[in-house]
């Protein structure tokens, strides 16, 4: 049944290609609707927008890169049925922590940009991955929905990061809650001066290979898959089930914090955040398109990254609101998530294919 | 000639994974008449079925019942077109009543309100009119598989069917409530209902049905009228060859004890003791055999020595090392294989490749990892070894194993479970649902294993078939207990099983002899 997989393979692309097709088309009619843009000018900044100037397709890329670490995150959780949330609230709450050690403590002063970055990322992840075992414990020990209580503990970890960042090192002289400007051998450097385009995207590609093999070929890996694809069979199989379950959640948690801390320490010159960022959530919508599997979250996170870029563009050259970037995804999602959608069609080649086959087969069996 | 209540006219059958489950398949039922619809497991039977009861979308081809066209949507459909099923997993709720139960979904009563006494008396009513004695009071999880049956039947007629699906009715059933069944199903035909007897047991069709119909590999090889038919006949039909197969073996030579179990319990979660006071032993180089009625403790059994589930007390020793508090892990590092009756369930992840589901337990063997790491390159090997070795017809080891044929899922999971090593192998209802081939290869494999590798091997199925075949020593289950042991299977025939596993008979403990 090799041609089964081949159309069930080849379904599911069209599917997801289709589904980016239509959401553009959608967006494309509300914007010449709704606004004064003629299609020509919708069609140019909604689909080229981000390429047309080095500055937006930095923009992008500034998009990109924590896309492509809270993407592979969600791709573990995703995997094994849980919608343990909180990276949401990590990307806020990660940082704080970094800049304390960058700010607080004599550690990084001296050392080289390479090493302090290392530092960051560890720093950010290790609270990622703290983080991302409350919902898990409560999940896995009392029971309690991962999903409502990482929501819960969004809010929560936004206001926590505020308050942290109040009492440790906020700059003082600055009218906003801020911490003091990153120093230049703690960040990540612009590759494009000027751009959002940093030396990010290198840990982003690194990020990857990391979550891909860990994915596909170590063994915690393929456990946190059996264990999604049929909990009980894995527990019969001898799987310590809730421990790849932490796992999972860790691994999420982690790659969550690399997200905060590449969006942090990449895009900005001081911490900022003062409400969510939604780079968490939209690391659920990646790793859906991506189909849980992370090497395929390159082609989806760039996919999310250029429609909120688009998005952007179009708010400033016509004058359509942000959030219409959100309605596209969720258009996206909706093409992507629905299985059944184009199931019929699947189903008539499929069953074409193997009445074909049976015909041959008597075919063959008469002569 | 009496009228023709239903037809299927050239029903084809495809499902997602492009298995064609039923290729242009007509079926008629008239009248007053019971009719069998034949073939071995994967035959097509319950697939064909499950299209006329609205479970399953048609492919192709035209369902008439009473002469009209009708399209089946779905099981409220098919009643309301006069169609009914008892499935072999029967559809209740065990926490409410027989009343409760036949009632659910056309409850009497004003309003919102339910008329208990009403639906009581509509209950006791249709059980009079139809001969199908049930205690409309009585909470379905207390009522025996029997009972259970009849109300199965009777949430049918009381809905007013008039085709009534029965898929193997008598796989669950005594041979003593076959009969009873059988009395019912003659009083309901006579009544002029139409009913569809799927089975595979020659000798109850030829008792019981006026037509046949068999089905092989999803089309139909041959129908008739029971008079021009003979068992013989029929199963050439159905197999295209003799049903029984003979597994030529030497005299088994049961040397150390490997599995030993000592009063053994188990209580449920809602207070049933299942398995009471169970002792007995298998030794390296034999097949033990469990036969009892399903629902008699064997599958807890199975489930507590391979620690699926937790015993309520006694002792289990395997290859001398109490089990007592291990993990499922622990417990196959001591060198037990399983395959559970569920194989959907407990056997594999179906999403997941031929790959994946092999080597699921094999991760943390030192000659499959490279630390942290799988040893891909080993793991691949080993997979398409055993793709050949056990002829698993895939195209790729990548594969996902929802899109194999129900025999070749199941030879997935024994050639992951048959390929470590163990020396205890636990298997609940092997060959269930699965081709002739794939049946005959898991039944010899097991025999081989036992006199080549001197592996124990615990069998507990409900096809007598088999279980006489295999065994080299019997237990007849009933209540959670032994009730018979026989340690010369040849000797042992359908009867005189049939009565240990009714309860009819138990031996005494001198009868049975050594149970170790």
């Amino acid at each position: 049944m090799r041609k089964v997989a081949r159309v069930e393979t080849a379904f599911e692309v069209f599917r997801i290609v289709v589904g980016i097709i239509l959401a553009y088309i959608i967006a494309i009619l509300i914007t010449i609707s709704v606004t004064d843009t003629s299609l020509q000018v919708a069609i140019r900044n909604f689909m080229f927008g981000p390429f047309t100037s080095k500055r937006r397709f930095g923009q992008l890329m500034g998009k990109y890169i924590p896309y492509l670490f809270s993407g592979c995150g969600m791709c573990f959780i995703y995997a094994c049925n849980r919608f343990n949330l909180i990276g949401e609230g990590i990307v806020n709450m990660s940082p704080i922590f970094a800049c304390m050690v960058m700010f607080g403590t004599p550690l990084m002063t001296n050392l080289p940009i390479v090493v302090n970055q290392i530092i960051m990322l560890a720093v950010c992840g290790i609270t990622g991955g703290l983080l991302a075992l409350v919902p898990a414990f409560a999940r896995e020990k009392l029971g309690a929905s991962e999903m409502v209580v990482s929501i819960v503990m969004n809010n929560l970890l936004l206001y926590l990061s505020q308050y942290f960042l109040k009492v440790s090192v906020a700059d003082r002289t600055m009218s906003q809650l801020a911490s003091p400007i990153h120093p230049a051998n703690m960040r990540f450097t612009r590759i494009w001066p000027n751009t959002n385009f940093t030396t990010a995207i290198f840990y982003g590609i690194l990020g990857v290979i990391l979550a891909s093999i860990i994915f596909f070929y170590s063994r915690e890996g393929q456990k946190i898959r059996l264990v999604g694809a049929n909990r009980t069979f894995a527990e019969c199989c001898g799987i310590n089930s809730t421990r790849s379950l932490y796992i999972a959640q860790i691994i999420g948690g982690v790659f969550a914090g690399w997200a905060g801390c590449v969006d942090t320490f990449g895009l900005y010159d001081r911490y900022l955040y003062i409400a969510l960022t939604n780079i968490g959530m939209d690391g659920l919508i990646v790793a859906v398109i991506a189909k849980k599997q992370p090497i395929f979250v390159p082609l989806s996170a760039f996919v999310m990254a250029m429609i909120r870029t688009a998005a952007v563009t179009l708010n400033t050259s016509a004058d359509l609101p942000i959030e219409f970037a959100t309605m596209m995804q969720a258009i996206l999602v909706l093409f992507v998530a629905a299985e059944n959608f184009m199931g019929g069609w699947k189903n008539k080649i499929i069953f074409g294919m193997t009445e074909k086959q049976k015909a041959a087969e008597k075919e063959g069996a008469a002569a | 000639m009496a009228k023709q209540l239903l037809k299927m006219e050239g029903i084809t059958k495809i499902y997602d994974n492009g298995f064609m489950a039923n290729e242009d398949v007509t079926f008629e039922v008239a009248e007053g008449e019971i009719h069998a619809l034949i073939g071995e497991n994967g035959a097509g039977k319950t697939t064909l079925m499950k299209m006329l009861f609205g479970l399953e979308p048609v492919t192709h081809g035209k369902i008439y019942i009473d002469g009209e066209e009708a399209h089946i949507s779905n099981p409220l459909d098919a009643i309301a077109k006069g169609v009914g099923m008892v499935h072999q997993h029967f559809m209740q709720v065990p926490n409410l009543t027989v009343t409760e139960n036949i009632v659910l979904g056309m409850e009497p009563g004003a309003g919102q309100l339910f008329d208990t006494k009403k639906a009581v008396e509509m209950v006791s009513e249709a059980s009079k009119k139809f001969n199908l004695d049930v205690d409309p009071n009585a909470l379905i999880r207390d009522c025996s598989v029997g009972q259970r049956q009849k109300v199965e039947l009777l949430k049918s007629l009381i809905r007013g069917v008039k085709v009534l699906i029965l898929d193997e009715p008598t796989a669950v059933l005594t041979p003593q409530e076959t009969k009873q069944l059988f009395v019912q199903l003659k009083a309901l035909r006579d009544m002029g209902y139409g009913i569809i007897f799927i089975s595979h047991k020659l000798e109850e069709v030829m008792e019981l049905c006026s037509r046949v119909t068999v089905l092989r590999h999803g089309k139909v090889t041959g129908r008739g009228n029971i008079e021009d038919l003979d068992p013989v006949k029929m199963s050439n039909l159905m197999v295209g060859r003799d049903v029984i197969m003979k597994i030529d073996k030497e005299p088994a030579q049961p040397t150390e004890p490997v599995l030993q179990v000592r009063n053994l319990n188990y209580m449920d979660d809602i207070g049933r003791r299942l398995i009471k006071d169970l002792s007995f032993g298998i030794r390296a180089g034999e097949v033990l055999g469990i036969a009892g009625v399903e629902g008699n403790g064997q599958g807890e059994l199975t489930e507590i020595i391979t620690g699926l589930i937790t015993r309520t007390d006694g002792e289990i020793y395997i290859n001398g090392t109490e089990t007592n508090g291990m993990t499922i892990r622990q417990i196959r590092d001591l060198g037990v294989a399983h395959i559970s009756e569920d194989r959907m369930t407990y056997g594999i992840a179906a999403d997941l490749s031929v790959r994946d589901n092999m080597t699921a337990i094999y991760l943390d063997r030192a000659d499959f990892k490279h630390g942290p790491l799988m040893n891909i390159k080993k793991i691949n090997e080993f997979v398409d070894q055993g793709i050949k070795d056990f002829e698993i017809a895939c195209d790729f080891r990548n594969e996902p194993v929802r899109l194999l044929s129900g025999g070749n899922i199941q030879k997935v999971i024994v050639a992951r479970e048959f390929s470590f090593g163990a020396n205890l192998i636990v298997v609940n209802q092997p060959t269930r649902g699965i081709d002739v081939g794939t049946t005959d290869l898991i039944r010899r494999l097991l025999v081989k294993y036992t006199r080549e590798n001197n592996v124990a091997v615990l069998l507990v199925s409900s096809d007598l078939n088999e279980i006489l075949e295999v065994s080299d020593r019997l237990l007849v289950m009933h209540e959670g207990r032994v009730a018979a042991q026989f340690t010369d299977v040849s000797k042992v025939t359908d009867m005189q099983l049939g009565e240990y596993m009714l309860g009819v008979r138990t031996m005494t403990a001198e009868e049975m002899g050594d149970l170790q």
